[in-house]
């Protein structure tokens, strides 16, 4: 008998007698039959050693019906493997069905081992004693969209395009021309517009800039801004809400001090800096060592504040000869970096809870 | 900014009463009211350059060597960062002079960070004049008197580009010799940060460090025209620059060019205005004949040019923050005597030529001194107000002008200072001068009005709270998904049409679409954390980003989660968990939540519908049929594609929902019964896929106040494909207490409106 035939034929019985049949061990029995036949030291194989005895017409003939044979085999066996694993996937997935509307107890289905009380991030612990303190002060929480328009961004705030101010904040764009919010001021913004004075708000959330990641930089990061305009605001006013809340985070006798900064959107414009509560403000610790939280310094550059810009106020419609106001903002992941003494702000956003149940 | 405090003395000689402020206060004064003080450096003493000597090269310059003769570097000294040139020194030097005394290191350098609305800062003058104005002393102006000087005979200025050049000069000089500077400007040029040149560079950075004036000193021999021109560059005209690139310009770049712009190709391309010079057009050994150019370009074109061609200079950082038309003049008085003096006896000024249209008009402020003591909450009297302005620069003409607050004082700004220009900047001005140590703090008074609580953050709050107490630990993940994740995780593919909200500028291909779904980060997370521990919780509160049908972005606040518990994980633990958890959510917040028995068609992106196990999955919404969220345990394939061993139970929310009712949420109270319930069982047995809550809501007989699924039982006596329910049932009756046959005779009845089903089987008790 023609042996490419009966290799054929051989092949031909396998495969029609059901080669799929139980989900759990199909997968092994099309691994044996590749093995019988495309294998090393199998029948295909075994087929060229008989080309050798043949004249060099005959080969040509023979070795192409074998080549065919062996596309033959090697396609119905990739096909029944696929249909396999499709079958292993739906008995998997048809096995094991839960009833969601069992009690628990019923179910007899206990988690043991999560915490009693699971742990807060140290960003919320911060974002919740910022909203607790100027709550208490009479602001209020705004919130805006992250995803913002120019306008909003940088235009309202005294920050025109293609002013060298615009250069200080690393900015992303989508691909659609909107600003993801490098500041929440922009919230600010948006309630001026929406609100009459007197306004007395605050607004955290997430920002981004487009800054390469490092130990302390993040291109998404979290700050809270404020924001009060009313008749008669002063840069005396500015001084006792903040210091109030350095107070608050860092410590009753915390001194603090202004520096003249620039920021387009407030005039004056001023860094508020707090004696470092760490070493106490001499820059270095008992044993001499240079503070690990200020670096010697003494101080810590905390909050970027100032008089609110009179065009800012007149780009929402409100006007500067009747009304003035403060506003200030602080970043949040970097103040927990100070307070936890954390190295590298991307443990905050990494989600090990190693981290959140340490602090 | 690097301020060499010997030449600080020399512009402002600040003093208190005991002599010379001492470095310390100066540096802590200066940083609180004129600009951070970054760093401070100071230099080594004399005996920390034992070990180097002053040598004469082959040359016959003097360079500076170490105990190896070899020369020594700026690094080497430690006098400076430049870690490849040696250290030569100026001509006039004696080899046998003291090396720390020659190289003038009895000095200490101030580096101030500075912002960019005060370019008045980026000079020595503008440091000077803010501290003369802090201590009250002389500001002395080094040989800045303007000189006059006759016109150029062989050379002129054309401009065209007239909106952009709003002034030039040209001053032609003679008889220069180039060579090495003296001692003295070598050493001033390397505190200020620089690498000493020859004498004509040398002198002319010295200038762009006092006055903060950049100017450029042409060979005059490659003006071969005579005729200077200004004009835009071309698209795609090239020119070589002085660091040897080659740069291919557009029409944004404000040129430079030897010749009529208006003439034939329009004059060859000599320097790129206000950022550098063109190759070769600059000082040559041999150079003898030189060109000053001193001009005011408009910053907003220096600016635009700098970043097109992504060249930024110590020229072009000043031009870009606007530099004062009548700076020009002092500028070039200053170098052609800094030039007479160091690049020999010939030096003559041949004559000058130049473009000023039109002078710039006078820049007023009205100023309110009231208002200015009230804003910044300061005791300050009137003749403080006035000498504070006027040591900045300003004049101030205090006459009567009628107004409602009084009398308004008339300030005439300084040019040197672009950044005043309001009330409020004149405030500030005080302000910072007189120290903000004596703002008064004092709460504001304001009139008391209710806070309303906004449902993202007080909302988020109580849900944190509630996930809390269910044993979950808080996380914060990131905002963005790679187009690997989309693909991972079978989230909305990318596309022209895709709702994805896409960076044009991410920082890499990692973080380019912000997250339509929560949960490759989570899985991300749930990974890490299985490195830890086999059991824990995950949530996150936060927001998901996707773009509605109009293309706008819709910012949905989202929570999401995971619990791992591998232990129960065949029997649903993580499941019941995370299902206990969330009805808990929905109930406390006043919400509801019914489940629906597996995955609703059409979920949107953010629930990742695909990820989960179809028959280990449900969908929540509110009475209404809204959707809220969907809950599952992870299918084999995402386990795979998460990269896990062990399928967590995930959950991802819609928050808006759940923020419905915050504050509106006043359950009725039921009072308990007056008489105790009674409790009976019942046995169904129901085929295996019969939800538990499907056969309890068919349940009904008088005074049946509550029902439940007390046991379930696969296995022995049940048959295959089917399960037994043991059925918890309360009776109550309002008025009085129910007889056990009165109970037997209601169970009853709710077994029989079981009976008509064919599929179920129901056992009475005993």
């Amino acid at each position: 008998m023609d042996p490419i035939l009966a290799v054929e034929q051989a092949w031909q019985a396998e495969a029609g007698a059901a080669p799929l049949s139980d989900p759990a061990d199909d997968l092994a029995r099309l691994e044996a039959l590749r093995v019988r036949f495309l294998g090393k030291k199998g029948e295909v194989a075994a087929l060229m050693k008989v080309l050798g005895q043949l004249s060099p017409d005959e080969k040509r003939a023979f070795g192409q019906r074998v080549n065919q044979l062996k596309d033959q085999v090697t396609a119905a066996l990739d096909e029944l493997r696929a249909q396999a694993e499709a079958r292993a996937e739906q008995a998997a997935l048809a096995a094991g069905w839960l009833d969601p509307t069992l009690p628990t107890a019923a179910a007899g289905a206990q988690v043991v081992g999560l915490p009693a009380l699971g742990h807060k991030h140290p960003i919320t612990r911060l974002l919740d004693t910022v909203i607790d303190h100027f709550t208490g002060l009479g602001f209020e929480v705004a919130s805006g969209p992250e995803i913002e328009d120019t306008w909003h961004n940088f235009d309202a705030l005294n920050i025109p395009d293609n002013h060298p101010a615009r250069d200080v904040w690393d900015t992303f764009y989508t691909t659609r021309g909107e600003v993801p919010r490098t500041h929440t001021s922009s919230v600010q913004i948006r309630t001026m517009q929406a609100q009459r004075p007197p306004i007395r708000v605050i607004s955290p959330g997430k920002c981004f800039r487009n800054e390469s990641i490092d130990a302390t930089h993040l291109a998404a990061f979290n700050q809270c801004e404020g924001l009060y305009v009313d008749r008669g605001v002063t840069l005396g006013h500015l001084k006792a809400t903040l210091e109030g809340w350095v107070h608050r985070l860092f410590g009753p006798d915390v001194k603090i001090r202004f520096r003249p900064a620039f920021y387009p959107f407030v005039e004056p414009g001023l860094d508020l800096d707090a004696q470092c509560f760490f070493c106490g403000g001499g820059g270095h610790l008992g044993d001499g060592g240079t503070c690990p939280v200020c670096r010697g310094k003494g101080w810590l550059e905390v909050i970027p504040c100032g008089m609110v810009h009179p065009n800012v106020l007149r780009n929402c419609g409100i006007d500067p000869a009747e009304w003035s106001g403060f506003a200030f903002g602080m970043g949040f992941d970097r103040l927990v970096m100070l307070q936890h003494g954390i190295d590298d702000l991307r443990r905050l956003y990494s989600g090990r809870l190693d981290l959140v149940r340490q602090l | 900014m690097r301020v060499p405090v010997s030449l600080l003395r020399q512009l402002a000689p600040v003093r208190d009463g005991g002599g010379p402020i001492p470095v310390e206060t100066l540096a802590t004064v200066m940083n609180a009211r004129v600009s951070e003080v970054e760093k401070v450096h100071r230099f080594p003493a004399p005996a920390a350059l034992a070990g180097f000597r002053i040598a004469r090269t082959e040359g016959g310059g003097l360079v500076v060597v170490d105990a190896q003769d070899r020369p020594a570097t700026e690094a080497a000294l430690g006098i400076g960062a430049d870690a490849s040139n040696p250290v030569t020194l100026g001509p006039d030097v004696d080899p046998s002079a003291d090396l720390h005394e020659a190289l003038g290191l009895d000095d200490v350098v101030l580096e101030f960070d500075l912002e960019p609305n005060r370019p008045d800062l980026f000079s020595l003058v503008g440091m000077a004049r803010d501290a003369a104005a802090i201590w009250g002393s002389g500001l002395h102006l080094p040989g800045t008197a303007d000189r006059t000087w006759p016109r150029a005979a062989g050379v002129s200025v054309v401009v065209h580009a007239t909106d952009k050049v709003p002034r030039y000069v040209a001053v032609e000089v003679e008889g220069v010799q180039v060579g090495p500077s003296p001692q003295w400007l070598q050493n001033a040029v390397r505190k200020l940060g620089m690498r000493p040149i020859n004498n004509v560079v040398d002198a002319t950075n010295l200038v762009m460090m006092e006055l903060g004036e950049p100017m450029h000193t042409f060979d005059r021999r490659r003006i071969a025209t005579g005729v200077i021109g200004l004009r835009m560059a071309r698209d795609g005209e090239r020119m070589t620059t002085l660091d040897g690139v080659e740069r291919t310009l557009t029409s944004e770049c404000l040129l430079v060019v030897d010749g009529d712009p208006g003439q034939g190709d329009g004059g060859v391309p000599v320097a790129l205005a206000g950022i550098m010079g063109s190759a070769g057009s600059g000082i040559e050994a041999d150079t003898t004949a030189v060109l000053i150019e001193a001009a005011s370009f408009d910053m907003a074109a220096v600016r635009r040019a700098s970043r097109r061609l992504s060249l930024r200079t110590e020229a072009s950082l000043r031009f870009e923050k606007g530099l004062p038309q009548a700076g020009v003049g002092p500028a070039v008085a200053r170098l052609v005597g800094l030039l007479e003096k160091v690049c020999g006896p010939q030096v003559r000024v041949v004559g000058r030529a130049e473009h000023w249209p039109v002078a710039p008009p006078e820049r007023v402020v009205m100023l309110d001194p009231e208002r200015l003591r009230s804003r910044l909450a300061m005791e300050l009297d009137d003749d403080r107000i006035d000498q504070l302005l006027g040591m900045s620069g300003c004049r101030v003409e205090r006459r009567r002008a009628g107004g409602a607050t009084g009398a308004l004082w008339r300030v005439v700004l300084p040019d040197h200072r672009p950044d005043l220009a309001i009330h409020e900047d004149l405030e500030e001005e005080v302000g910072r001068l007189h120290g903000y140590d004596h703002v008064h703090a004092t709460l504001p008074r304001a009139q008391l009005r209710p806070v309303r609580q906004h449902p993202w953050f007080h909302g988020a709050s109580r849900v944190r709270d509630l996930l809390l107490a269910w044993g979950l630990d808080e996380v914060y993940l990131s905002a963005w998904v790679s187009d690997e994740e989309l693909a991972r995780f079978q989230l909305p593919a990318p596309g022209p049409d895709a709702p994805l909200v896409e960076l044009a500028n991410p920082l890499n291909v990692e973080l380019r679409y912000f997250r339509p779904s929560v949960l490759p980060a989570l899985l991300a997370a749930v990974r890490e954390n299985r490195k830890l521990g086999e059991t824990f919780g995950l949530f996150e509160v936060g927001r998901v980003y996707l773009r509605g049908p109009d293309g706008a972005v819709v910012e949905t606040p989202s929570l999401a989660g995971a619990v791992l518990d591998p232990a129960s994980q065949e029997r649903g633990g993580a499941f019941y968990r995370v299902r206990d958890a969330l009805q808990d959510l929905g109930r406390r917040l006043g919400v509801p939540l019914s489940l629906r028995v597996g995955l609703d068609a059409g979920l949107p992106p953010w629930a990742g519908a695909a990820l989960l196990h179809p028959g280990r999955a449900a969908t929540l919404v509110t009475g209404e049929g809204a959707l809220v969220g969907v809950f599952g345990e992870l299918s084999p394939a995402a386990v795979r594609a998460a990269d896990l061993r062990e399928a967590p139970a995930v959950f991802a929310v819609d928050l808006s929902a759940l923020y419905a009712r915050l504050d509106a949420h006043h359950p009725r109270f039921q009072p308990p019964p007056r008489f105790p319930s009674v409790e009976a069982h019942l046995n169904v047995v129901a085929p295996l896929r019969t939800p538990a809550d499907e056969l309890l809501g068919r349940l009904f007989a008088p005074d049946l106040v509550s029902r439940a699924v007390r046991d379930v039982w696969t296995g022995k006596g049940v048959p295959e494909g089917h399960r037994r329910l043991t059925l918890e049932l309360q009776f109550n009756h309002p008025d009085r207490s129910l007889t056990h046959a009165e109970v037997m005779e209601r169970v009853a009845l709710v077994a029989e409106t079981l009976r008509g089903d064919p599929r179920l089987s129901v056992e009475l008790p005993a």
